[in-house]
């Protein structure tokens, strides 16, 4: 570094900026690139001690619901989307549980809509 | 008795200021005006902007006690000195007074470089790290957008610009702010106020600016690509992240330990959870007022006589060729990932939010992404790429810092 900052002129020939341009890019690649690295280590880490962590404490089976779904809920969904459909006539045929995120991606999508975007 | 009175009036006149007003400091009240009307109507960067331009406003009146102008070869101007009265005590010279106006010691933070820093703290107290940690691979994305730094560089060279006052406009495309008046404070501060508006006033544009690259560059194929949803990180290892940052960089480009080290510290009092106060000051009143002194202070140096030169016209293109190559080189990298197999695939959209401009970059890339696919949700993975970019300004600074500064 210190014989580059003595060397490098002014005005600069277009060659020297060149070398110096990707002296300047091999810096910053090598820099973030060295902290992925370190950071992905770190993450492997911390993913196995979370691992070993989880294999001491077992985890409940998931609950799933049976039979049929109970009045008070479907007034809930039925209440949902006539909201949801502004007053409009509907019809429900059927009613199954959510898959894909379908929920947490409704929920993004009401958030980024709050959002005013130029 | 009457003829005193209008005698007395008529040589109170010559104690006002009318007739040292010039016509370029009229030319500045309509630039001003301008960046005033783009903040305040259209909201255009305004916590930065408003000071900027006000202080601009300020710089373009013939004021008193408020800052010294002091005429420099070139035809620049330099702002903020202070006299000082020193008095032979021995071998040793006292400081007997400092004189000067109100900003002569405000704009010592810049001088200093005081301000930029402790922004960063600010930044780093309101960023939170956990998208770029857990896909660590979005750091290359920011080095990448770094590209369009490099390039205005060259051109900025190539048309009579000296090599400091190049890497001053070259930053520009980093769109980062602090980081461009920090690196300009110390290699050009004749440009200062050239080049924090040209940063600031491209930020405010990024919605504008970068859409057109990203559509240009990308298939509709890659706009439709859906990211893997990025695992938990915790508290614990959002803390080895920010000493791993600090220790690192520094390590390697000392000359940034100001940026860097003052936006790891905002960000592990942000993420320790023991220092909930210092966070809140952090991200609150301290970022909040030195923002106004640091942009008043950059508007004092927009004095017309500085700021209407060729020069200036030059560097706000330049800072538009920088923000274009350095959002090309994003999106293009994040391309060139997607050729390694195993990798999983990225949105070449999130390669643009590398160019810095928290979070406004990333918000981009999300309605990109979101008007090839309404249910893709690029966001928090955009804002892994959007935070590199500012690590890989503040080193590219370092870089110009340790090697142009003389």
């Amino acid at each position: 570094m210190t014989a580059l900052a003595s060397a490098f002129p002014v005005h600069p020939g277009w060659m020297q900026n060149l070398q110096y341009q990707l002296t300047g890019f091999l810096v910053v690649i090598f820099a973030l690139g060295a902290l992925a690295l370190l950071v992905w280590l770190a993450g492997k880490i911390f993913s196995a001690a979370g691992e070993i962590k989880n294999k001491t404490a077992p985890v409940p089976p998931p609950t799933v619901p049976t039979g049929e779904i109970p009045a008070p809920v479907l007034a809930a969904i039925s209440a949902a989307v006539s909201v949801a459909l502004e007053g409009r006539h509907f019809v429900i045929y059927d009613v199954a549980p959510s898959v894909h995120g379908a929920w947490s991606a409704e929920g993004r999508r009401a958030i980024y809509r709050s959002h005013r975007l130029r | 008795m009457l003829l005193d009175v209008l005698r007395d009036f008529s040589s109170f006149f010559e104690l006002t200021a009318f007739h040292l007003v010039t016509w370029r400091m009229a030319v500045m009240w309509g630039v001003c005006g301008l960046l005033l009307y783009l903040a305040v109507r259209h909201g255009f960067e305004p916590l930065l902007l408003v000071p900027i331009a006000f202080g601009a406003l300020l710089a373009n009146l013939p004021t008193q006690n408020l800052i010294t102008q002091v005429p420099l070869p070139g035809g620049y101007i330099d702002t903020g000195s202070l006299a000082l009265g020193l008095q032979p005590d021995g071998d040793l010279l006292r400081i007997r007074h400092v004189a000067g106006g109100l900003y002569d010691f405000i704009t010592q933070g810049v001088k200093l470089e005081i301000f930029p820093p402790l922004i960063f703290l600010g930044v780093g107290a309101l960023t939170d790290f956990g998208p770029l940690i857990a896909n660590p691979r979005t750091l290359l994305l920011g080095a990448a957008a770094q590209l369009g730094v490099l390039v205005t560089f060259m051109g900025a060279s190539a048309i009579g610009f000296t090599s400091p006052q190049a890497a001053s406009i070259g930053i520009i495309g980093g769109a980062d702010g602090p980081t461009a008046i920090f690196l300009t404070t110390k290699l050009a501060p004749e440009l200062l106020g050239a080049v924090a508006v040209a940063a600031y006033t491209y930020m405010a544009l990024v919605p504008l600016i970068q859409p057109p690259i990203m559509r240009a560059l990308t298939t509709r194929n890659d706009r439709l690509i859906r990211m893997k949803a990025l695992r938990h990180v915790s508290r614990a290892e959002k803390l080895v992240f920010a000493l791993l940052v600090t220790v690192v960089t520094i390590l390697l480009v000392p000359a940034a330990s100001p940026l860097i080290g003052m936006l790891m510290l905002g960000n592990f009092l942000r993420e320790c959870g023991v220092t909930e106060r210092l966070m809140k000051s952090a991200q609150n009143e301290i970022i909040n007022i030195v923002t106004i002194l640091l942009g008043t202070s950059v508007g004092m140096t927009m004095s017309g006589d500085t700021f209407l030169r060729a020069p200036t016209l030059m560097i706000i293109g330049l800072g538009a060729v920088a923000f274009a190559i350095g959002t090309a080189g994003g999106v293009l990298t994040a391309k060139l990932m997607n050729i390694i197999p195993g990798l999983g695939q990225i949105n070449p959209l999130i390669g643009s939010a590398g160019v810095s401009a928290v979070p406004m970059a990333a918000r981009v890339s999300q309605v990109e992404g979101q008007r090839a696919d309404p249910g893709n949700h690029l966001l928090m993975h955009a804002m892994g790429p959007n935070v590199a970019g500012v690590i890989g300004t503040a080193v590219l600074a370092g870089y110009y810092l340790a090697t142009l500064t003389r």
